[in-house]
């Protein structure tokens, strides 16, 4: 529930009249009825429109042209000053607009009690900003046209009152609150639908199927690697015994098993001993030590690290004297700071140190034999033990092909066992390796790496869990806008039935002689009977549902009026003005003189405290009016007067200042 | 801090070489990466924190292999030798006591990125997988010789 009350306005350089307008009683709170009175001429439209202009903020766009037309004529100076004072939930608000008709540029400036301090642009409170949009104003700032707007077709005021001041607008919040929160949780998804979710449901049928399968190959090709690894031992072992026994070549190869043995411990001393040399990277070639000894050698050149240390200088810029004997002042303090940033820090300093002294210890010292010489060595000695192996090989295999030659069928024929053996045992690795081999990407219908397809599994059973997620929260989302779309359309339903009867018992009563009733109220109101009104009839339509529905609303806001009976019967002046502040807490007239009677004398007989105030232009025509004031309650500005009370509001004569 | 990272697909390339410690993979692509002056942020392909520190095996030659990681950013960032300022700022960005690996967050990510890009150098150059440690140690040297021979 929001209160805004309007407190009162100022006028300065502008088209209406010079005027400050305090529609507050004597405790500072704006009295319920306040009534000003203004002959025409006195730019009441100028100032209800600069008042909404306060309201809505949108001044700042509006052209040269527009605000050419808030200059008055025979006025020299380059702004004009429009300030309104509203209360807001009782706390002040002040909202001022600067017209500059010299650059055609409109500004505002505001100040509220909660901000602290003015504010040099439009910024109300942000709970009430929603209620100065400038066609809610509309709402509370009436005019005929409004009212004509009401009964139009064509357009839906109606139901843009109905939603406005019944908050129905709060079920739409809800809504977009609803629908950002689906957006957001929609955007970390890609997978949004339940389709989408069938789709990763079948993937991961399929990762599961092929890791089955896989996992079951796997098992059978482990247990045939196991037979096929026994028979080449076997057949080796036959093969190897074979040669070893048979005199031809017994001691031929006893001297290549030998060597063969021999070669590959030594095979295995020199790529153990190449993995430790090569750790040290300037073993791997001379032109890295000189690198590094480049760098060493530069770093010394540039002083790098230099010896003083980003902390002497931070130390220093705290001390009260420079080192060089001079005061330390703020600036030359700020100064040593800035560029302390420029120097290492002392670990940092240490960092560098110690890779030039490792630098220097591996680098440039002198070795006996170069790490680059060792390692070649070792290489070389690699090399020879992988030939000598080859080597042995080769002589153990034309063994064979001598016994085989000579007519051994079975050692031949171990030899073919051995060698599809061996086949098979070099298929099976490379299967069973694809199988545990950790590729990062592929394709899960045709990969045969299991680390990665249970990767995939894994990031499936995850997406699907967040797609659940999100599936969910779709359905949940779409059933609460489905919810708030009813709720909206049924509250709308029972709100327009209700304020249908209440306005129809209204206008019986206001329109006693005249039986004009609302027929439907839909986007607009729809009379009974009649397709047109007169201006009279549209007007005390407007007044009865607007005051129907602001009585009905949950928020209490002011109900400001232009010539409010200017176009009404007698009569009918007589049922609104006694009904008006009933159903408003605070309503605000500008009238004239002819609608005093039945009107105002209405008002007065509600019983409400009403503040009477009667503005008019001085001018030549005005001398008249200047020398009957009263003694008391008149402000006199350059250009206008403007006297307070009720005696004096009743005896103002339009005709008399006229003349 | 960063630690030094390995891609999973180099660890698979290498099965047949590891013997040791994981480290010495890593040292292996980082050096080739180094003097072939190639790094790259590995994409479409992960990678595994290995260690976060220089492993004993290692200590000894920890400052030789940041000198090479600071000759190999100034020479990708054409930074001359004589330029002091911009080579303090550079050592400033690589080098640091506080974290495990002697350097900074970035220094410890542009040696993972070396390693990665000496991987893809390793790769591209044999048409297949190492079948031995011995054999994969000579090629090493070899390719080793071929790139310092590059260094000024």
């Amino acid at each position: 529930m929001l209160k805004i009350e309007l407190a009162g306005w100022s006028s300065e350089g502008l088209r209406c009249p010079d005027v400050e307008i305090n529609l507050c009683n004597a405790a500072g709170a704006p009295e319920a009825i306040a009534l000003l009175q203004a002959p025409n001429g006195t730019a009441k439209t100028t100032t209800l429109n600069l008042l909404k202009a306060c309201m809505h903020g949108e001044a700042t766009s509006w052209d040269s042209e527009d605000i050419q037309d808030f200059k008055r004529n025979d006025d020299e100076r380059s702004d004009g000053v429009f300030t309104t004072f509203l209360k807001i939930d009782g706390r002040p608000l002040t909202i001022e607009l600067k017209l500059n008709f010299d650059d055609g540029k409109a500004s505002y400036r505001t100040s509220t009690t909660q901000g602290g301090g003015v504010r040099p642009f439009w910024d109300p409170p942000a709970e009430a900003r929603k209620f100065l949009d400038k066609r809610f104003l509309n709402l509370f700032v009436f005019d005929g046209e409004y009212a004509k707007r009401l009964l139009n077709p064509d357009e839906a005021e109606a139901e843009y009152a109905i939603d406005a001041l019944c908050q129905l607008y709060l079920l739409r919040d809800i809504d977009e609150v609803a629908s950002d929160a689906w957006d957001r949780e929609a955007k970390k998804v890609t997978v949004r639908t339940e389709t989408g979710l069938r789709g990763e449901y079948s993937k991961k049928e399929a990762i599961q199927t092929r890791v089955e399968m896989l996992k079951k190959g796997e098992a059978q090709w482990s247990a045939r690697l196991r037979d096929v690894d026994l028979d080449v031992a076997r057949l080796e072992q036959l093969v190897d015994e074979r040669l070893s026994t048979e005199i031809a070549t017994r001691e031929q190869h006893a001297e290549a098993h030998a060597a063969l043995l021999q070669a590959q411990a030594d095979v295995d001393k020199y790529s153990l001993g190449l993995v430790q040399a090569i750790r040290n990277p300037q073993a791997l070639h001379p032109k890295i030590g000189v690198a590094l000894n480049f760098l060493k050698d530069n770093l010394d050149k540039l002083r790098l690290p230099e010896n003083t240390s980003a902390q002497f200088f931070e130390e220093l810029s705290q001390s009260e004297t420079c080192i060089c004997g001079r005061e330390m002042t703020p600036a030359s303090s700020e100064y040593i700071r800035v560029r302390a940033k420029d120097y290492l820090g002392e670990k940092e300093i240490g960092v560098i140190n110690e890779i030039k002294a490792d630098i220097e210890k591996y680098v440039v010292s002198d070795h006996d034999v170069h790490p680059h010489d060792e390692l070649i060595l070792i290489r070389d000695g690699l090399q020879a033990a992988r030939t000598s192996a080859r080597k042995a090989e080769q002589k153990l295999r034309t063994l064979e092909l001598k016994l085989i030659e000579a007519g051994d069928a079975s050692l031949e024929g171990w030899r073919k066992d051995l060698e599809i053996a061996k086949s098979d045992q070099a298929k099976l690795k490379t299967a069973l390796s694809e199988l545990s081999a950790d590729t990062s990407d592929g394709d899960y219908r045709s990969s045969r790496s299991l680390p990665f397809l249970q990767r995939a599994l894994e990031e499936t059973d995850q997406r699907i869990s967040e797609v659940t997620k999100t599936v969910d929260l779709r359905k949940r989302t779409s059933i609460i806008k489905e919810i708030l779309a009813r709720a909206s359309v049924k509250a709308q339903e029972i709100i327009k039935l209700e304020l249908l009867n209440i306005c129809n018992e209204r206008l019986t009563g206001v329109l006693i002689n005249d039986l004009l009733q609302i027929e439907s109220i839909d986007r607009s109101l729809k009379l009974a009977n009649q397709n047109g009104a007169s201006e009279g009839q549209t007007l005390s339509v407007g007044y009865v549902f607007l005051m129907s529905i602001l009585s009905r609303g949950n928020h209490d806001f002011p109900l400001v009026v232009d010539s409010p009976a200017g176009k009404l019967d007698i009569d009918v002046r007589n049922q609104i003005g006694g009904l008006i502040p009933s159903l408003c807490s605070q309503f605000v007239a500008f009238t004239i003189d002819v609608e005093r009677d039945g009107f105002v004398t209405a008002l007065e007989d509600t019983g409400k405290k009403i503040k009477f105030m009667t503005l008019f232009r001085k001018s030549g025509k005005t001398e008249r009016l200047m020398s009957k004031l009263p003694p008391d309650g008149v402000t006199e500005t350059e250009t206008a007067v403007l006297v307070e009370g009720r005696e004096y509001f009743f005896g103002f004569n339009q005709k008399s200042e006229q003349s | 801090m960063a630690n030094f990272r390995l891609r999973v697909d180099a660890e698979d390339w290498f099965k047949k070489v590891d013997k040791g410690p994981k480290f010495d993979v890593y040292y292996y692509c980082a050096i080739v990466g180094m003097l072939n002056n190639r790094r790259n942020e590995p994409t479409g392909v992960s990678s595994t924190d290995i260690v976060s520190k220089f492993i004993n095996d290692y200590k000894p030659y920890q400052n030789l292999i940041i000198g090479l990681l600071i000759i190999a950013e100034l020479k990708k960032a054409g930074i001359n030798i004589t330029e002091k300022d911009a080579v303090r700022n550079e050592i400033q960005s690589l080098v640091s006591p506080q974290g495990g690996t002697g350097l900074t967050e970035r220094g410890t990510q542009l040696l993972n990125h070396y390693a990665s890009g000496g991987f893809e150098h390793i790769r591209d150059a044999r048409s297949t997988k190492p079948e031995s440690r011995d054999e994969f140690m000579l090629d090493f040297i070899d390719m080793v010789e071929r790139a310092a021979e590059e260094l000024r």
